[in-house]
């Protein structure tokens, strides 16, 4: 069967929090029937060298995400600012990301949300999210420089970010002994950051921590739909 | 307050506030204590607190990543020789490091010190290296512990029935506080590199192998020197009668634990600066994190081993010679299984283990259930030990049974849960467990009159016994439940009628 069109606004939210309110968001979202979500364990960026130096500076995050009809969103966006209080200093903040393509059965799942008449909100009240002056930015760079990467980003405007351990996968430099297959690692650092800031951030780190240095870093952004619980 | 400091504070808190309380209650009710000796041991309690909170930190911002960092470059080397050589020296300098043996050597006054601790050092380091080399090759780990665990059953027959006890009791103790941050982080370096499907099951299994050289090293030496006994002393408890007394005698121990733990501490920070120069692997920053998080770990395991051994190993022996001298002595094993549920938490390397635990997992296994896990299991071999006490039952029909069953089950259970199994062995019988209920037992079974040599000893045998079967039983629960929810995600998918195509989505556009 060919691919096939269809009008509809789905967006993914991205939570980035504690550990523990990652757990409220559990029951947040199985209260409003998301059928799926998925969460992983990152860091989150120390706010101060000395502090970063004593050890005191990253906090355990957990990022979780799902998929959701736009309006779902930012109302659920809303709910979870409200249940969690993001907005106060280390709660953590959630945005949704645009999704342009989908596979039938996630489409599906999601489609069975709208059935439900209650939960659609009323356009006025979407209002109160901040709308897209956000942008999400990533680098992704070798082990050990991601305080590079937010030394570089901050003074550009950059608030915090969060990082999270990776591999990178199907290059030339995997290598294969015994039945192992090892690979190169990376840390790949998220940073929320204004729309304006967003260029003069991603060249100090383009600068900084690019192909050139070290950290042999990439950086890209992605638009971001909508944003809760940034402390401006 | 700082969100990091609040974290540590609270986990600080709540590994040892209970145990604590429980002490302070029996205290009121069961075995009235000397005001003094009341004193001596919350100062004992304020110092855990403290060692505990510096020593969590120092775990994770030193020896984790620095375990992390050998594990890593060690993969990457590629030569087989160059691997053994490393993990073998690893194991070996590690385990010299290692507090508890001392105390371990101490106890085995007829075999020469130096000759224990460099057998166990050489047993550690082989089955470290054997343990790196299992995954190499990708032996089974659960046949590899069958095979290694039927070889330590059958030297056991060959060594006096006096020495058995102590000789279990080893393994568990030289996997200590320094020890066990280190090698799983080695693990779980050694892992997070490899892109294939059993990386993560293969992040556990390190410690629960090393913890079976120093038990088959002390098997074998024992059937050379034939050791009669062991030495103890327990432990009186100081005369104090001002606040500057309990003072004094906290400040007359503290020089001997900061120059044991400075003594312990060096060889790893060879091992740092050895590393760094190699493997330029640090940033500078984070070079200095490490060096700061090593002071952490010195200054939380000093206050750690003073507060235990001056405030609580003499309240440990107290309360056993206490409740078993009393009519109602059945009662000890009630209450030493209270202790014991409530005990493992105040074990430094329990924590690390459980955060390592939950981040390979990624949230699957929690600390919380593995935190519940490990309190049954402990309460249960507590208990064991305490019937063992009062009966003198032979610690063969506890520990054979017990390990065909952690063995057994190991064959049903996914292949994570029996490394996390058979490493939580040797980590839940750490320095608490050596200084609180080792002196439990020691001073019930002076009460009672009985062989301190086969029934007081071997309880640290049972802590690092019980929580293989604990864990694995979980293990099985967490298999059947993955099991339901694949049947019905099967259910929920087959409802979608799934044909996987890819549908492009565009924008409503806005109004």
């Amino acid at each position: 069967m060919s691919a096939d069109n269809r009008t509809a606004s789905l967006r993914m939210l991205v939570l980035i929090t504690m550990p523990k309110l990652a757990q409220k968001t559990t029951s947040l979202f199985s209260e409003g029937r998301i059928p799926i979500q998925y969460q992983f364990r990152a860091q989150g960026t120390a706010s101060s060298e000395i502090m970063d130096i004593l050890g005191l500076g990253s906090i355990e995050k957990t990022i979780s995400f799902t998929m959701l009809p736009k309006a779902f969103a930012d109302d659920m966006l809303k709910k979870i600012q409200k249940r969690l209080g993001l907005g106060a200093p280390n709660s953590g903040i959630a945005f949704t990301l645009a999704i342009s393509g989908s596979s039938s059965p996630l489409l599906k799942m999601i489609e069975g949300l709208r059935t439900e008449p209650e939960q659609i909100p009323l356009e006025s009240e979407v209002s109160e999210v901040q709308d897209s002056e956000y942008a999400m930015i990533m680098a992704i760079v070798n082990q050990g420089f991601s305080e590079a990467v937010m030394d570089a980003a901050k003074p550009s405007g950059a608030g915090g970010g969060t990082v999270f351990h990776s591999r990178r996968v199907g290059d030339e430099e995997t290598m294969k002994f015994w039945g192992i297959s090892v690979q190169q690692e990376k840390e790949i650092v998220i940073i929320l950051a204004k729309t304006e800031n967003k260029m003069t951030i991603m060249q100090s780190i383009g600068e900084k921590c690019g192909m050139r240095s070290d950290a042999h870093g990439i950086v890209f952004s992605l638009p971001v739909d909508a944003v809760v619980g940034l402390n401006s | 307050m700082n969100p990091k400091l609040k974290e540590k504070t609270r986990e600080a808190l709540t590994a040892v506030l209970p145990i604590t309380g429980i002490v302070l209650v029996l205290s009121i009710f069961l075995v009235p204590m000397e005001l003094g000796t009341i004193v001596m041991f919350l100062v004992g309690a304020l110092m855990l607190v403290v060692g505990m909170g510096f020593f969590q930190l120092g775990a994770e911002t030193a020896m984790t990543p620095l375990g992390e960092g050998i594990g890593v470059q060690v993969s990457k080397t590629r030569r087989i020789p160059v691997i053994i050589l490393i993990c073998f020296a690893m194991g070996a300098i590690i385990t010299i490091a290692e507090p508890d043996l001392q105390v371990l050597a101490s106890q085995v006054p007829s075999i020469p010190s130096h000759v224990l601790i460099l057998t166990i050092a050489i047993g550690v380091g082989i089955f470290l290296a054997a343990a790196i080399l299992r995954i190499l090759f990708q032996i089974d780990l659960s046949t590899l512990l069958i095979g290694l665990y039927v070889v330590l059953i059958g030297v056991s027959f060959f060594i006096p029935k006096n020495f058995l006890a102590i000789a279990f009791d080893s393994g568990g103790v030289t996997t200590g506080p320094i020890t066990v941050p280190f090698i799983m982080a080695m693990g779980v370096g050694l892992a997070s590199v490899r892109g294939d499907k059993n990386a993560a099951n293969d992040s556990f299994g390190l410690v629960a192998l090393s913890s079976i050289g120093p038990i088959l090293a002390v098997l074998i030496l024992g059937c050379f020197f034939s050791p009669s006994e062991a030495a103890y002393a327990t432990v009186g408890v100081a005369d104090v009668v001002t606040t500057q007394d309990v003072v004094r005698v906290f400040l007359t121990d503290l020089p001997h634990y900061a120059k044991e733990v400075f003594v312990s501490i060096v060889p790893i920070l060879a091992v740092l600066f050895l590393f760094q120069l190699v493997s330029r692997r640090y940033q500078r920053r984070q070079f200095k994190r490490v060096i700061i998080g090593f002071g952490y770990t010195y200054i939380g395991l000093v206050l750690f081993l003073c507060g235990v051994n001056v405030g609580f190993a003499p309240v440990g022996a107290l309360l056993g010679n206490e409740l078993a001298g009393a009519a109602w002595r059945w009662l000890l094993i009630p209450i030493g299984m209270l202790i014991g549920y409530y005990i493992v938490k105040a074990e430094p390397a329990i924590q690390v283990l459980n955060h390592q635990v939950e981040g390979v997992t990624n949230g699957a296994i929690s600390a919380k259930s593995m935190n519940r896990c490990l309190s049954i299991g402990v309460a249960a071999s507590v208990g064991l030990a305490m019937l063992r006490v009062l009966t003198g039952l032979s610690i063969y029909w506890i520990i054979i049974p017990g390990y065909i069953i952690a063995l057994a089950l190991s064959r049903l259970v996914p292949k994570m849960f029996i490394g996390i199994a058979f490493d939580s062995g040797g980590v839940a019988s750490g320095p608490m467990t050596t200084t609180f209920l080792l002196p439990l037992s020691i001073g019930a079974c002076e009460a009672l009159g009985g062989n301190v040599m086969t029934d007081a000893f071997g309880v640290v045998a049972l802590v690092a016994l019980t929580p293989l079967i604990a864990v694995q039983i979980m293990g099985l629960q967490y298999k059947y439940k993955l099991k339901k929810a694949e049947a019905s995600e099967m259910k929920e998918s087959a409802a979608f009628g799934c044909t996987d195509e890819i549908i492009e989505l565009e924008e409503v556009s806005e109004k």
